[in-house]
């Protein structure tokens, strides 16, 4: 996608398209950690290539597009995930009550209770294996507030994952 | 912490999807973004058409003309057409003028709260709300409500539900708590206590409400009762159909299976409503689908409600039995050696136990919840964790329960499986 501009990437939908391709990859992969089956990851392509299209003018910068989209993924994959977990009050009839819900794994499941921003910097450092001089220069951060957000985070995730009881170590 | 990261990361790096697939689906999504832009300019006319039009384009649901002329009605139209969409029985009440205007609202500083409507019958109450806030925020949501009778008498045995909204940046959130009783609902006069909260980041900025709404919700359309008292024999299993009721919030189908029996029946896969001319009422999507035990005398199956409709003919139709023999209807599990012992048709073919952890792998199948109580083998019941999980990974799904017990060997009860009794059945309902 050398030769693509920021400006055609927003006029030009051939360019478009040729640069989100580019991802289309990574971002399949991201939904299917999220949403864990192949046909709603590639709904989700469909709804992220959406997004993007609207979105389009607010992109800085082309070099930054990579974080962009899978932060748009993520955004998506948790609105679905949200909709899709059904509150339940079990005073009563509940535990005889059958539901249409889906549970999730506690690793995802803490990572999904991190704030959004943190969970796109846990993705790209371990999903998407981007360095700290890369995810600083995405995020627009000196390298060191990139380390210290991304340990508070993995602290976090450890307290969580503890909260679930001895289950992982 | 890293190892278990990279652990979880290499588990997504198979991929089972073509580049065609990801393609046809960009283009797709291309395709909406282009066809809504260019829709919404020409159509700002009127609003109703244009809040139709908008959604129909992205979710191409088809609005008949009636629905649209009473929407024209009802303030706040557009909020109600995507609450409604996926439930014909909702929809069908809002076209026969059965939705119930309230517009009550409460305001407490920076939050409001605005009950808008409710459809209610017999046994259920469905309430339509608006919360809105001055200023934008990432969540905005329900934290607790509870309904109770203006007496402040609360319901006996009820399901509540209602679903949060995913996270963005929100001044308005309008959304659905949907309440059933078991039993009539002995009174007209409610009131709904709820905690509302506003908030960004995870709770590192937040500000919480309590509302306090009373309203007087009345049940004008009584339910039709069909006795049908019929026992249908599928491959020498007998399921007997006692009762079809039809409200206007949902139909509720009373079953049960005899002692017979020689299989063990999870339940009615794809049991239906079906008019004269093949229209179809199906399942609840996202919501209470059934409650009770099929061998027990109490089993009921909820399907969207075709109240409003008039069919000279009506039938109870459904062809897939979610079943498995009874004298097999177990797992049993060598926990220390990790070995399958006992599956009753041999699906699985992983299984691991880990940190209290078992998992078991399948073939993806559309199943219920598979892993049930637990026993050792002196047929003692090993207490049962909540804890579950199910994964899907390629063609695979993954079924997780944790399990804490000193036990090597373990059965466990299957409540799903993927082996099916297909045969057609249709019963008259009228």
């Amino acid at each position: 996608m050398g030769d693509i501009t920021k400006k055609d990437f927003r006029k030009d939908d051939e360019a478009f398209i040729q640069v989100i391709s580019e991802y289309k990859i990574d971002l399949y992969r991201t939904a299917l950690a999220f949403l864990k089956s192949k046909e709603r990851a590639v709904e989700a392509i469909q709804e992220v290539t959406y997004r993007a299209y609207t979105k389009r003018k607010q992109l800085r910068e082309l070099r930054f597009v990579k974080t962009w989209l899978i932060r748009i993924m993520i955004n998506y994959c948790n609105d679905v995930i949200k909709k899709e977990k059904h509150w339940i009050d079990d005073r009563s009839l509940a535990k005889e009550a059958t539901y249409d819900n889906t549970t999730f794994i506690w690793l995802e499941e803490a990572i999904q209770q991190l704030k959004q921003d943190d969970q796109a910097l846990i993705y790209l450092k371990y999903f998407h294996d981007m360095t700290f001089s890369e995810l600083a220069e995405q995020m627009n951060l000196p390298i060191s507030t990139v380390k210290t957000r991304l340990y508070r985070a993995l602290t976090m995730l450890r307290v969580d994952l503890a909260d679930e009881g001895e289950v992982l170590q | 912490m890293s190892e278990q990261l990279n652990e979880w990361r290499n588990k997504y790096q198979a991929l089972d999807v073509t580049e065609l697939e990801l393609n046809q689906a960009m283009e797709i999504g291309l395709d909406k973004a282009k066809q809504k832009k260019k829709r919404v300019h020409y159509r700002v006319g009127t609003l109703v058409v244009a809040a139709i039009f908008f959604l129909s384009v992205i979710t191409l649901v088809n609005i008949s003309p009636v629905f649209a002329q009473q929407l024209e009605n009802i303030p706040g139209m557009e909020k109600l057409i995507s609450l409604v969409q996926f439930n014909k029985g909702q929809k069908a009440a809002i076209e026969n003028e059965y939705y119930q205007i309230l517009n009550r609202a409460e305001k407490k500083d920076e939050l409001a709260l605005t009950i808008d409507g409710v459809i209610r019958d017999e046994k259920g109450l469905v309430i339509f709300y608006t919360i809105e806030s001055e200023k934008a925020w990432e969540q905005l949501r329900i934290k607790e409500i509870e309904i109770l009778s203006g007496e402040g008498q609360e319901l006996s045995d009820y399901t509540m539900s209602y679903y949060s909204p995913g996270e963005g940046n929100f001044d308005e959130y309008s959304g659905v708590v949907e309440i059933f009783s078991e039993q009539r609902i002995p009174f007209d006069q409610f009131k709904v206590t709820t905690k509302i909260v506003a908030e960004n980041s995870s709770g590192r900025e937040e500000v919480e409400e309590t509302f306090e709404i009373a309203f007087e919700a009345l049940a004008t359309k009584e339910s039709k009762y069909y006795s049908i008292d019929e026992t249908v024999e599928v491959d020498d299993q007998k399921i007997h159909v006692e009762s079809v009721t039809i409200h206007p919030l949902r139909v509720e189908v009373k079953l049960q299976t005899d002692p017979s029996n020689t299989m063990h029946i999870f339940s009615i896969d794809d049991l239906a409503i079906v008019n004269e001319s093949g229209e179809i009422w199906s399942g609840i999507s996202g919501g209470i689908t059934a409650s009770g035990s099929m061998e027990e005398n109490n089993y009921k199956v909820y399907l969207q409600s075709n109240y409003f409709e008039n069919p000279d003919n009506l039938t109870l139709a459904f062809s897939k039995i979610q079943a498995v023999e009874k004298e097999k209807n177990y797992l049993r599990l060598d926990l220390e050696n990790e070995q399958i012992l006992h599956d009753p048709y041999g699906v699985f073919i992983d299984m691991k136990y880990e940190n209290n952890k078992l998992a078991l792998t399948m073939p993806v199948a559309d199943i219920n919840f598979p892993l049930g109580q637990i026993y050792d083998q002196n047929g003692n019941e090993i207490e049962n964790q909540l804890d579950s999980a199910m994964k899907q990974v390629g063609d695979l799904q993954i079924f997780e329960k944790v399990i804490y017990t000193e036990e090597t060997i373990i059965d466990v009860r299957l409540n799903g499986y993927p082996n099916w009794i297909t045969k057609e059945v249709k019963i008259s309902i009228k």
